[in-house]
């Protein structure tokens, strides 16, 4: 990651900034977070040094239909030594008088120029019933969360030493309305090679009812087990506000506190498929408590949680959702020695996830959301902790079409 | 000369809390008790009740919301380190608090940094830890009442 200062920015293309919409402020969403979320919504920009030639300038984002949403597409990264190149954010879509079509936000991932550009990303905002697209519970880190808007910014992806990467496409908004999620933002690599491929766009439309809500089960320790079951209740509430789970349809949850990961993987595994339960989806965590009780590392975790992937592959499961522990502690981050283990433990169980692709196992971080006052005991969620956790993992889901 | 040393013994055993001993002639002193090997704080992992920190010390046990509206004080009556039993009477308490009761008997399982404690009201007699390391029975994930689950905080 560069730590160069940014050499130039470029807007996104101009829009009236939405209002937060009625349901963001039923959530009593701050004013603050909204405007965070707009912010990082809007657009971020790559940029390069540019010491050398001007690069190819990244690709616009999409725009987003009434209907649901096309994708913006990808930002595409500059050449061999050049300068900065920047990717253009799509722009939300805009509403349909029968629901709104969420916008997705295209990603800018330009990257090149010898410091390394930044792969930006932004954050769709879709349109609302009432036509705007209002971020409301975003996500400060991880980008702006649209307020009854279905669309879903793009992730940047980081540049590589080699060239910087274009941007991961943004995922096109539910026809449905959700909440639209800003991406996270990438960060370009050294400038030199030619730049990553262009990003494509899909289809922002997700096939509904695909999934039984006993189908997604949730597994883990305290952090999803503990009462109140501020997550779970959070994503629920998200789904069942995109027409995607019915008023008393619940997901199932097997986690139980303070299991470690080997107790995940095999006890909870088999609770989770008793008498034959049909799993299609996993929402997860794992290797905390072997850190809380273990030493400096898990050794074993990585190799736990492929085996489990491979049971998983083998009963059906199509998706993993695993969750990167936020940061521990009371401010987050205050206990070291735990946060230690966890960024020692965790990097092998990145790559174990990222490298599963039956079941495709979607590594959702959890550190950028997780603030000042989503914790109090340093390791469980508070009621905003719930949220912003529940917000990002569902934003996750209709990114990608997960029991939508 | 030898009426003198027979004096002089008789006098030494005269002595309160000399003589005798095997090994020499310090009175013979009270062992400190043990510290409760449960004192700390701890944080509540589950099942069943709202998030909390026990801290216990070895006269005194305080159940504390960590949302902070509800809070329950204990003084510890005893405590056996082998059996891994502490008897408990009520203090005071604030809000919605656990446990409940005058008093409660209370085993404990410690594994690590891992403590399950089960309590039962009175005095009469200890309950057991059934499940330690989990508070759901096995069989179907329920969680046992009365049993708690914590992680001795840092």
């Amino acid at each position: 990651m560069s730590n160069q200062p940014l050499k130039s920015r470029k807007s996104a293309p101009s829009r009236e900034v939405p209002t937060p919409s009625p349901s963001a402020a039923r959530r009593g969403t701050s004013g603050v977070t909204w405007i965070a979320a707009v912010a990082i919504g809007g657009a971020f920009v790559a940029c390069g040094n540019n010491s050398s030639a001007p690069g190819t300038t990244g690709g616009s984002g999409g725009t987003t239909s009434a209907s649901g949403g096309t994708l913006g597409a990808a930002g595409k990264g500059g050449g061999t030594g050049t300068g900065g190149v920047v990717g253009t954010g799509g722009t939300g879509g805009t509403a349909s008088p029968t629901g709104g079509s969420g916008g997705s936000g295209g990603s800018t991932g330009g990257s090149g120029g010898t410091t390394g550009g930044t792969g930006g990303t932004t954050g769709g905002t879709g349109g609302s019933v009432t036509g705007s697209g209002g971020s409301s519970a975003g996500a400060p880190a991880s980008g702006g969360t649209g307020g009854s808007s279905a669309g879903t910014g793009g992730s940047g992806q980081a540049g590589r030493s080699a060239g910087g990467a274009g941007g991961a496409p943004g995922s096109g908004g539910s026809s449905q309305g959700g909440r639209g999620s800003g991406g996270v933002s990438g960060t370009g690599g050294g400038g030199g090679a030619p730049g990553g491929s262009s990003g494509s766009g899909s289809s922002g439309t997700c096939q509904k009812g695909q999934t039984k809500p006993s189908e997604v089960v949730i597994m883990g320790e305290s952090f999803y087990a503990i009462a109140p079951q501020y997550i779970q209740n959070r994503i629920q509430d998200d789904a069942r506000m995109a027409g995607s789970l019915g008023a008393n349809d619940t997901y199932r949850n097997v986690a139980v506190s303070g299991q470690n990961m080997d107790y995940i993987a095999t006890t909870e595994w088999t609770a989770a498929t008793q008498g034959g339960a049909s799993v299609k989806l996993v929402i997860m965590d794992g290797g905390g408590i072997d850190c809380l009780t273990g030493g400096s590392t898990c050794s074993t975790c990585a190799s736990t949680f492929q085996t489990l992937l491979g049971k998983m592959a083998t009963a059906g499961v199509k998706d993993v959702i695993y969750t990167r522990y936020p940061e521990p502690g009371n401010p987050p981050g205050s206990n070291t020695s735990l946060k230690a283990c966890l960024d020692a433990t965790m990097p092998n169980m990145q790559t174990v996830c990222e490298g599963s692709t039956s079941p495709v196992c979607h590594w959702v971080d959890l550190r950028p959301v997780w603030v000042n006052g989503d914790t109090t005991d340093g390791l469980h969620p508070t009621e905003s902790g719930g949220e912003h956790v529940g917000d990002l993992i569902w934003s996750e889901m209709v990114k990608d079409c997960l029991a939508q | 000369m030898k009426s003198r040393a027979l004096l002089a013994t008789l006098a030494l055993l005269a002595l309160p809390g000399c003589g005798g001993g095997s090994g020499g002639n310090t009175p013979a002193a009270t062992p400190p008790s043990k510290p409760f090997e449960i004192d700390g704080a701890w944080i509540y992992l589950g099942p069943s009740d709202e998030p909390h920190i026990l801290t216990v010390t070895d006269s005194s046990m305080v159940y504390t919301a960590v949302a902070g509206d509800w809070s329950s004080n204990w003084t510890i009556k005893a405590y056996d380190d082998d059996l891994h039993h502490f008897q408990a009477a009520f203090d005071a308490g604030t809000g919605t608090y656990v446990p409940v009761g005058a008093s409660l008997s209370g085993a404990y399982d410690l594994n690590g940094t891992v403590l399950t404690v089960q309590v039962a009201q009175g005095l009469t007699s200890y309950p057991q830890v059934e499940d330690a390391g989990t508070c759901t029975a096995a069989a179907d994930g329920t969680p046992v009442p009365d049993c708690r689950l914590y992680i001795k905080q840092n």
